[in-house]
């Protein structure tokens, strides 16, 4: 009656089988990067498709290769390192050298992940340390096109230094024009939703990215705190932080609070460009979400997220900080573990 | 998807919703199982004391002898009329090498059904508080959790100001519904063995909590003065704490927790049983086992003699060959046994058959922060698993380790496949043996 291999007490409960292994998951998430993926070869064509191309296959090599040296047994970790690669991609411009995304991919996967204990132990995710490190390395040449591309190929920054230098802002009457600035200076809102500006090839379409967050929040992966708190930080920082221009006729602090500025709708409009343009999608829903590098408690990751939304705005407006969104994320990974300390239970700050 | 739950899953906060594990064995169907030719009566379970034996080997006995008793309310009875055999050793409730004493069979044709049943109604007799509790005490009623005698607890009880009284009709899976088949069938007998318990206690208040979409008879619940409050079927309400839990929640309990005011939980294996004892004057010597999973083609309910080998039941259930697994317990924290070993003991009611066991490797934790999220203890179980790894147990039991209820959702959810359950009662294991 009884004919099997194993002795019966092998087993460890539970004995059903599980609803969704590592495996699975991180090719899951893979999968689903297809979208925007698709996305910026649909607008940018061969180059963005060299790019990935390059990034993912480094990965995966690399991968391969820190495998063999380290004891870390992980079943997900291919998938999650090509992840890692397509992610390190979609924050370039499209006219980054295939080598760059190679070298930063090598880096990423590398040094950022491995060398710090693989899945489940690094501290800051390898995607923004491999896109950091290029731009540490390589910054003209990621920021500034050759003449001869198309303007739609510009840098990363083009529409977001905008924002950041109100150098054009007229001031009529000692009251700054910021409506006039956004029209003249910046491209409409509907085209920063459907991803008809320039900058890296997969953090410009929003609406791609925000449906790749709900389909995140579907899975399982990332509970609703992390994005809805980011965002939301960044939204009322933006709404409160003053302006200031260097203007040297005029007082220091042009605009004090911008929500106020003409009247509600440009306040409105000025914060939507805060979180349409430059990685703040990406970084909120894809990037601050990566599950190693995040608080592992819904209020730790509200915490997390809270503080990340408002440096991304501080370093957009007061700094000259080259990547606001990934530098305010990468520096929220580094408090992870004191964020993890004061909210895992049971700490004594938690019930 | 909180929102779009219903109100009786969102009283239950924390807990999982848990596919059936196999198809869900009939309500409706008891069977009976014919006498073995050999039961292996069980002298003690949970590593209690064993039973010290009062007849000799080759003794002929007749049916409901006293065959061993051990302190208070730990008596063994035998189930039928035979002959006594040899103490052996055989598995019981998970633990190896536990002695059994041998009973040859001999069974009469008038031997009663696991249930006599009759008119049921509280008569005065029953009130008179001393002899309910010696009745009690003789017929060996266990708690199926801890293997305490029924008896203990009341004394302990009595001490304190019980006001409520609580039955949990919410089986602990979904294919696992002994609770339910039993309600259905007997709800009589159920709702007068909650009775008697309540007016032994001086509580003021019965509570029956069943499983939202039951039909359960409430005319015959008013007649017994048992308020029937629905409950959510999420895993894993099942347990004793988890329905206190979501009963506090919803306001049918007081919310203060005073100890004194602690309400006390009965499962409804053991209104039956004491109902039995009390109307009957039998004593413990059936045991309804369900036996569901995929590893069997016909889940049911067996009223089981204890003593009898688990095998038969097995074959009842028509296990498959291939059948990797079988668990005493659920299918989410039982303990794997050797079938061919095991007995039925005064305390077991559940056996879950596992074709499909996962094949766990060791990886390392990718901090999702699953467990954490539904654990219903509202601890940390990654970290107590890297606290097992590094062999860290004081550490371990300051982060929180007693509070595990061992529900086996952590080990359930995790994408690594980490044994956090597993070792967790490892932990739990050494630290009791260091004290």
């Amino acid at each position: 009656m009884f004919k099997k291999t194993n002795k019966w007490t092998d087993y460890q409960p539970p004995y059903r089988p599980a609803p969704e292994p590592a495996r699975c998951l991180t090719r899951t998430q893979l999968f689903a990067l297809a979208v925007p993926a698709a996305f910026a070869v649909y607008r940018f064509g061969l180059p963005a498709l060299q790019l990935m191309a390059a990034a993912a296959v480094t990965a995966l090599v690399t991968e391969r290769i820190a495998i063999k040296f380290s004891h870390e047994r992980s079943f997900g970790t291919t998938a999650h390192s090509i992840m890692m690669g397509l992610l390190l991609s979609f924050t370039l411009p499209a006219f980054c050298p295939w080598y760059l995304a190679v070298l930063g991919t090598v880096l990423a996967i590398a040094v950022g992940k491995h060398l710090f204990g693989g899945m489940g132990h690094y501290l800051w995710h390898p995607a923004l340390v491999g896109r950091i490190s290029l731009h540490l390395l390589f910054g003209r040449q990621l920021s500034a096109p050759t003449e001869s591309l198309a303007s739609d190929m510009a840098g990363t920054a083009a529409p977001l230094e905008a924002l950041r230098n109100f150098e054009n802002l007229k001031i009529t009457e000692n009251v700054p024009q910021l409506s006039q600035y956004l029209l003249e200076n910046l491209p409409s809102l509907e085209d920063c939703l459907w991803g008809r500006i320039p900058g890296g090839i997969g953090e410009i379409c929003a609406c791609v990215l925000i449906l790749l967050t709900l389909f995140w929040l579907y899975r399982g992966y990332v509970h609703w705190h992390l994005p809805a708190f980011f965002i939301l930080s960044a939204y009322i920082t933006a709404a409160l932080c003053p302006i200031v221009t260097d203007l040297p006729e005029l007082e220091r602090h042009v605009i004090p609070w911008p929500i106020l500025a003409e009247n509600l709708q440009t306040g409105l409009t000025y914060i939507n460009y805060h979180i349409l343009l430059g990685g703040m999608l990406l970084g909120a829903g894809i990037l601050g979400t990566d599950m190693t590098s995040r608080p592992v408690t819904r209020r730790g990751q509200a915490i997390f997220a809270l503080f990340a939304g408002c440096l991304t705005i501080i370093f957009r407006l007061y700094t000259t900080v080259a990547l606001p969104c990934f530098t305010a994320i990468l520096i929220m990974n580094t408090f992870r573990p004191l964020i993890d300390r004061f909210t895992r239970p049971p700490s004594k700050y938690t019930r | 998807m909180g929102f779009l739950t219903s109100k009786a899953d969102r009283d239950f906060a924390r807990g999982i919703y848990l596919q059936p594990f196999g198809s869900a064995p009939s309500l409706d169907t008891i069977e009976e199982t014919p006498w073995p030719e050999t039961l292996y009566l069980p002298l003690t379970v949970y590593g209690h004391a064993p039973m010290e034996i009062l007849v000799r080997e080759g003794q002929d006995v007749s049916a409901h002898t006293l065959l061993a008793r051990g302190g208070t309310g730990r008596y063994l009875w035998a189930p039928c009329a035979g002959k006594v055999g040899v103490t052996t050793t055989a598995c019981v409730q998970g633990q190896l090498h536990q002695p059994v004493l041998g009973l040859q069979t001999q069974p009469d044709h008038q031997e009663a059904g696991f249930i006599e049943s009759g008119a049921v109604s509280v008569t005065p007799e029953m009130a008179e508080h001393d002899k309910v509790w010696q009745a009690l005490e003789r017929a060996g009623i266990l708690l199926c959790h801890n293997g305490e005698p029924l008896a203990a607890l009341l004394k302990k009880l009595e001490k304190q100001n019980i006001t409520t009284v609580v039955a949990n009709a919410t089986p602990i899976e979904p294919t696992l519904n002994t609770p339910l088949a039993l309600l259905r069938q007997y709800f009589e007998h159920v709702f007068a063995g909650l009775a008697i318990l309540k007016k032994w206690l001086g509580a003021s208040e019965a509570i029956m909590a069943y499983p939202l979409n039951f039909p359960i008879d409430i005319d015959s619940a008013d007649r017994w003065e048992v308020r029937c409050v629905p409950v959510s079927e999420k895993y894993p309400q099942g347990r004793h704490t988890s329905v206190l839990h979501t009963l506090r929640r919803q306001g049918n309990l007081r919310k203060k927790r005073r100890h004194s005011m602690t309400p006390v939980v009965f499962d409804i294996q053991l209104l039956l049983e004491v109902e039995q004892c009390i109307m009957a004057g039998r004593p413990v010597i059936y045991r309804v086992v369900t036996i569901a999973g995929d590893g069997v083609k016909k889940p049911g309910h067996f009223p089981a003699p204890i003593g009898l080998a688990l095998p038969e039941l097995l074959s009842r259930a028509e296990m498959y060959e291939d059948a990797q697994c079988v668990a005493d317990g659920s299918s989410m924290n039982g303990i794997a046994v050797d079938p061919s070993r095991t007995v039925i003991a005064p305390t077991s009611h559940i056996f879950t058959v596992s074709r499909t066991v996962p094949r766990r490797q060791p990886q390392s934790c990718i901090r999702c922060g699953w467990c954490i999220d539904d654990c219903p203890a509202g601890i940390d179980p990654a970290r107590l698993i890297h606290l097992a790894e590094n062999n860290q147990y004081e550490k371990a039991r300051r982060a929180g380790l007693d509070r595990c209820v061992e529900c086996g959702i952590c080990s359930y959810l995790c994408p690594s496949g980490l044994n956090i359950m597993g070792n967790i009662r490892m932990m739990k294991q050494k630290l009791s043996s260091m004290i």
